[in-house]
């Protein structure tokens, strides 16, 4: 049987591990049991263990309150912009985003306290890892392109927009969002093949997410987030991944996509692995989901968490030098 | 082709696999192929001389019965190259032209031609840890690992006006190098990390064509799938991605070639072993 599906639910000090295969999935989905029974006690049980942990409350809940003054105000503001990301912002109101991560922020394995940890949120659009790591008490930097003319665009197709011309200005959500929930959480113009130790310092965590498949050089990405990884500290890579190539094991593959959906590639999770091997860290997988999303088509990620290898050669070469 | 001595030599890492063939050594002579050098004229013998002091990589042939022991022969693939055979008064681009090989090919065709190489085998894509490693090693290994000796004895050799430049293929720029007629990749594109980049590259300084000239993985092609395979630069041979050919031409065609078409499709066999080879060829839309 392939495992098409395997979950990792961390409910407080509980893990729950499921795998089930594609024919599995369906049924589950359909069974009476499943949406009249699990599915609720599921919710219900992240819900309480959202409010354990003193986390803000998730979107299947919040019932909306007649809006007050305030609502009001922030809905007329978030209703001029597009939104990526849902938030959720004070007075009940969340922000229209393309894609949900709120009930799935356990998959991702931050730690429950980020108190005293400097974090990096590579990409941050409108800012949502930014602001959950800053709940969780980390020191966050954000950083993300300044204007969409500096994304990887294949040349065709930035001549064009170029051509078209117009704003392509990034970071209104953020700094709306930034204002409303007061947070502290400082955003840098900054490409993540720009990240240096000298640019932006280092950090104890660093978070790539839904970023390296629109990238044109996703291995430059990877070794830039480690250049500026301290010792002991944490990547945590969480990409959509093709899950029509898991079946290959043991081979790396990577579909193109021809910039398709803005999207270069869609690798293989043994891809994603290698690539961060290479990058120079050791990697374990956390889990694999069905992001929550507006999306046609269904986007399967995967979250692995890498942490900076022992340099053998710098070992080696210690000893060459001492002798 | 009969080996008779094999040497592997382990340079700061890079490992180099030098293959001494029989004819190279004079043992076994097959006939019709080289010329009987006896009686060797001096010049011969001069050739002969300058040539055992450097590594070959490309099997070049320098005339008066004088063939580099390259490590990699291209001479049965020039039939198919894709290079017109008529260049006169064309601007031909070699990116990547270590010994020169191709830049010399087209040059005989009658091309003003352009080679570009990097410095150092040092400023090759590699990864980030090894670089880093080499850094900390405190030494400067670029010397050694310097490249050029050959191509510009074979330049000398040969007579040649080929003009060699040290560039990066991601650095090149219209404004830098002006704009070609032929801009050939030869089999570099497998060692890179960035391939899209050097593709758009290329195509910023094309006006007529781009030739591609790469090995593929066929256990990629059983699908219908643009497939690559990551392979992570972690070999002796410095290969960060396999293709497919549906991938790679997909690929150039992202970079603005129209139309990407398949000139050949050929089995190679050399130091890496036996692969499928193809040569694509990138037009320019007018």
């Amino acid at each position: 049987v392939i495992l098409v599906r395997e979950k990792r639910l961390n409910l407080g000090h509980l893990q729950v591990a499921v795998g089930i295969d594609a024919d599995g999935v369906e049924q589950i989905r359909r069974s009476l049991p499943y949406r009249g029974a699990l599915r609720p006690a599921l919710r219900y049980l992240r819900r309480l263990t959202a409010s354990a942990n003193g986390h803000h409350a998730s979107g299947s809940v919040a019932p909306v309150q007649p809006d007050s003054a305030e609502a009001a105000a922030i809905r007329r503001q978030i209703e001029q912009l597009d939104w990526y990301h849902t938030l959720d912002l004070p007075h009940g109101v969340s922000t229209p985003g393309f894609v949900d991560h709120r009930s799935q922020v356990p998959f991702y394995g931050f730690p429950d306290s980020m108190h005293g940890l400097r974090a990096l949120d590579v990409a941050t659009w409108d800012g949502f890892w930014a602001f959950e790591m800053e709940h969780r008490g980390a020191d966050v930097v954000a950083i993300d392109i300044p204007s969409w003319y500096e994304a990887d665009i294949p040349r065709l197709q930035l001549e064009k927009i170029t051509a078209e011309g117009g704003d392509r200005t990034t970071g209104r959500g953020f700094a709306l969002a930034h204002k409303l929930l007061g947070s502290r959480v400082q955003r840098e113009p900054l490409s993540v093949y720009e990240l240096t130790p000298e640019r932006a310092g280092t950090f104890d965590v660093v978070l790539i997410s839904d970023l390296l498949i629109h990238l044109r050089d996703p291995q430059r990405a990877l070794e830039s987030a480690f250049s500026v990884t301290r010792p002991g500290g944490l990547v945590i890579v969480a990409e959509p991944y093709n899950p029509d190539l898991e079946a290959f094991r043991g081979v790396a593959l990577t579909q193109f996509l021809s910039f398709a959906a803005v999207t270069w590639w869609m690798p293989s999770t043994t891809t994603l692995r290698a690539m961060m091997q290479v990058a120079g860290l050791d990697v374990r997988e956390l889990a694999r989901f069905r992001l929550k999303a507006r999306a046609e088509v269904p986007i399967h990620k995967v979250v692995l968490h890498g942490r900076p290898a022992m340099a053998r050669a710098t070992a080696n070469s210690g000893a060459g030098t001492g002798g | 082709m009969a080996v008779t001595r094999e040497k592997r030599l382990n340079v700061l890492g890079v490992e180099l696999t030098a293959i001494v063939n029989a004819r190279r050594t004079g043992r076994v002579r097959p006939p019709g192929l080289i010329p009987e050098p006896s009686p060797v004229d001096a010049e011969t013998a001069s050739i002969r001389s300058r040539i055992e002091r450097i590594p070959w990589y490309h099997t070049i042939d320098l005339g008066h019965g004088v063939v580099t022991p390259g490590i990699v022969d291209n001479r049965a693939e020039v039939a198919n190259s894709g290079i017109p055979d008529d260049l006169t008064g064309k601007r031909c681009l070699d990116v990547g032209t270590f010994d020169g090989f191709w830049a010399f090919e087209m040059e005989r065709r009658g091309a003003e031609v352009v080679a570009l190489d990097l410095e150092s085998l040092e400023d090759m894509d590699f990864p980030l840890r090894r670089r880093q490693e080499r850094a900390a090693q405190a030494m400067d290994v670029r010397g050694t690992q310097a490249i050029g000796a050959a191509f510009a004895c074979a330049k000398e050799i040969l007579g040649s006006a080929v003009r060699r430049e040290i560039m990066s293929v991601y650095d090149l720029t219209p404004d830098a190098l002006g704009q070609f007629d032929v801009v050939l990749l030869g089999d570099i594109i497998v060692h890179l990390r960035d391939p899209e980049l050097a593709l758009e590259r290329a195509r910023s300084v094309t006006r007529g064509c781009v030739l591609v000239h790469s090995a593929v993985a066929p256990e990629l092609e059983t699908t219908q799938a643009p497939l690559l395979e990551y392979r992570g630069a972690r070999d002796h041979f410095w290969v960060w991605w396999s293709y497919s050919a549906l991938a790679l031409s997909m690929m150039m065609e992202d970079a603005g070639f129209e139309p990407v078409e398949q000139i050949s499709r050929i089995m190679v066999e050399n130091r890496a072993g036996r692969f499928v080879k193809v040569m694509l060829r990138g037009g320019v839309a007018a």
